[in-house]
């Protein structure tokens, strides 16, 4: 078997086995294990435990538990309401407000909360009820909500962004940067197709239930500016490098923590200690798939794989869009089953020196892997959102939420092209405040 | 039968316990690491090693509850479009698949933590402050969460199949040994 064989096989056996249900972590690592004690017996399993539980040891992923800790305690308040409450009062004048404020609350919220899942459920709770009901059609709305959740992983703090960072060995700080733009471009990319279809639909958008006074329009504001101060100041403390993630995480974390309580009343201990529990199970979720992955990743490599396909690669001479369409492709696929850590971690490693070979940019390149793998939020088998989605309308079919969104999956195809057109998106403003990298 | 289930569950639950306790004191001591390096201007030294192991610990003893309240990402695109039958037969098997990779690396893992004693990890300067604790955390997490998966199995078993609910309110579900629910609803 050569290794490239072996490494269609072990694919396979991986797809196979998610498909039965069984967690993305111990999928990749019980696939990893069974292809190591097949082939080498059990001298292939001396380091499994080492390469496992040595997959966390790096300071920066301190920074996962805290940015999610400060996520789930924004999340489980009224924060996101109040957002798109805010929003609301500030659009109700506009044609199609009320879904430009939706997918505008997912935006911000994205800055508060650095997974996708948690983005889609914060607003889509009151958000997706309130679009039905104020006759946007079912599709729009249920796309507008998961698409806008998807930017949760992309606008910072995000998880992908720390984990792809580690793993390619470039600054964190730098690359939330890079994915600030290009969440408010997919914002606005949204925008446009909800507008067009919700209108296309009816002929006229779904109306405010009323209007708001200007004090109304005020009021609101200084419920949310202090959230807002939270995401602006860990930016800057990344920008200027005053402070390492993990540590801005701290602070952002117990700053959110002591604004919830200050803001909504939730100072019990009992509601501190469920936003911790809560905190600890995503956490603990997404940290236990970063271990697999590496586990998968060192099998990959411990057979060749990895080295036979990177030469394959290299062999088959790809320069500009063609390059980019192959790995496109790729990370089409592989977001389809597997959650974007768990691919960033596997692929990083061999994408990356044959990405910055060919001359593109890492941090333009990182922007474009999270973009694509924004994608697998919304697409079955995977697809986390459109079950969130599911969930906060049970009454609606998994066919409508599919085909709603659809045509945001071709806003985000649209978005790839953009930055592959014009990198600046992604560059231009680390490139502006922390001057070209080196 | 049913006692043990419940047993396995309430042991689950106070794993995740444990871990918020963990996430807890990484956050007190990545606050007192930003207090000594910022405002007291002392240079950092055992603490942010100490809190990449409280981290790794945290993974692997939270991992039971997370499983209890079904927050391990997965695939259920398949098991949504069998009945009931089809649901508990492939439930049972990623049941056992799972348990296979949890007993295969908590097997390694004592022969890891055998190697560590036995090459003595306190009288060595080297390994650091606090590095049992990773090594101690691996065997018993991924040890229960295999516990919590023979768990399942039993209750896929004896007919009662754990909730795949997840509360929109973001609260763990309390219902995760909770009785069956009937036909192909979708949560």
């Amino acid at each position: 078997m050569t290794p490239l064989e072996l490494g269609a096989a072990v694919a396979l056996a991986t797809i196979l086995v998610l498909l039965l249900g069984v967690p993305v972590a111990f999928a990749l690592g019980g696939v990893a294990i069974a292809a190591l004690a097949w082939f080498e017996g059990a001298d292939g399993l001396d380091r499994v435990a080492d390469t496992f539980l040595w997959a966390l040891e790096d300071t920066a992923l301190v920074a996962v538990p805290l940015f999610v800790l400060m996520g789930v305690a924004a999340s489980l308040s009224p924060a996101a309401g109040d957002l798109r409450e805010l929003l609301k009062r500030w659009l109700h004048k506009m044609p199609g407000g009320l879904i430009v404020a939706n997918l505008g609350a997912s935006m911000l919220f994205s800055g508060l909360s650095s997974t996708g899942s948690a983005t889609c459920m914060a607003v889509g709770r009151d958000g997706l009820p309130e679009l039905r009901e104020r006759r946007y059609p079912d599709g729009v709305a249920a796309g507008a909500i998961a698409a806008g959740g998807t930017l949760g992983i992309l606008i910072p703090p995000s998880l992908t962004m720390i984990v792809y960072g580690i793993a390619a060995d470039l600054d964190i700080g730098r690359l939330f940067l890079a994915g600030l733009l290009p969440g408010v471009m997919l914002t606005g990319l949204f925008v446009a197709w909800s507008l067009m279809a919700a209108r296309r639909w009816r002929g006229r958008y779904g109306d405010f239930a009323r209007g708001y006074s200007k004090d109304e329009r005020w009021a609101i504001l200084p419920k949310v500016l202090p959230f807002m101060a939270i995401i602006a100041g860990v930016l800057y403390a990344l920008w200027t490098g005053i402070a390492r993630p993990f540590e801005a995480a701290a602070v952002a974390a117990v700053v959110c923590l002591i604004f919830v309580a200050l803001i909504y009343g939730m100072w019990r201990a009992t509601a501190q200690w469920r936003i911790l529990r809560e905190a600890t199970r995503e956490a603990a979720a997404v940290l236990i798939v970063i271990a697999a992955a590496a586990l998968f990743g060192h099998m990959l490599a411990h057979f060749g794989v990895t080295q036979a396909v990177e030469r394959t690669v290299f062999d088959l001479d790809l320069r500009g869009w063609e390059l980019m369409l192959a790995i496109n492709l790729y990370l089409l696929i592989a977001g389809l089953f597997l959650p974007a850590v768990a691919v960033i971690l596997m692929s990083v490693p061999v994408l990356v020196p044959i990405v910055t070979g060919a001359g593109f940019d890492p941090y333009w390149f990182a922007v474009v892997m999270t973009v694509n793998l924004q994608i697998g939020l919304i697409t079955p088998p995977l697809g986390l959102n459109l079950y969130i989605v599911q969930a906060l309308a049970p009454d609606m079919p998994l066919r409508a939420i599919l085909k709603g969104a659809l045509p945001f999956i071709l806003c985000i195809a649209y978005g790839i092209v953009a930055l592959y057109f014009y990198p600046e998106i992604a560059t231009w403003l680390p490139d502006r405040l922390m001057g070209p990298h080196a | 039968m049913t006692v043990l289930i419940h047993l396995i569950t309430a042991l689950s639950k106070f794993c995740g316990g444990v871990a918020a306790a963990l996430v807890l004191a990484v956050l007190i001591l990545v606050c007192d690491i930003v207090v000594l390096r910022y405002l007291v201007g002392l240079p950092v030294t055992w603490q942010a090693e100490l809190v990449t192991y409280l981290m790794i610990a945290l993974t692997f003893i939270a991992s039971p509850y997370v499983l209890v309240t079904r927050g391990h990402v997965n695939m259920d695109v398949l098991p949504r479009a069998l009945g009931r039958a089809g649901r508990i037969v492939l439930g049972v098997l990623a049941a056992v698949i799972s348990m296979g990779f949890c007993l295969g690396i908590a097997w390694a893992s004592l022969g890891l933590l055998r190697e560590a004693v036995s090459e003595g990890w306190r009288s060595d300067m080297v390994w650091g402050i606090g590095l049992w604790i990773p090594y101690v955390a691996l065997p018993v997490g991924i040890g229960l969460l295999a516990l919590q998966y023979l768990a399942d199995i039993l209750g896929y078993v004896s007919g009662r199949e754990p909730s795949v609910d997840f509360d929109l309110e973001g609260e763990p579900s309390p219902d995760a040994d909770g009785p069956a629910e009937g036909g192909g609803a979708a949560p």
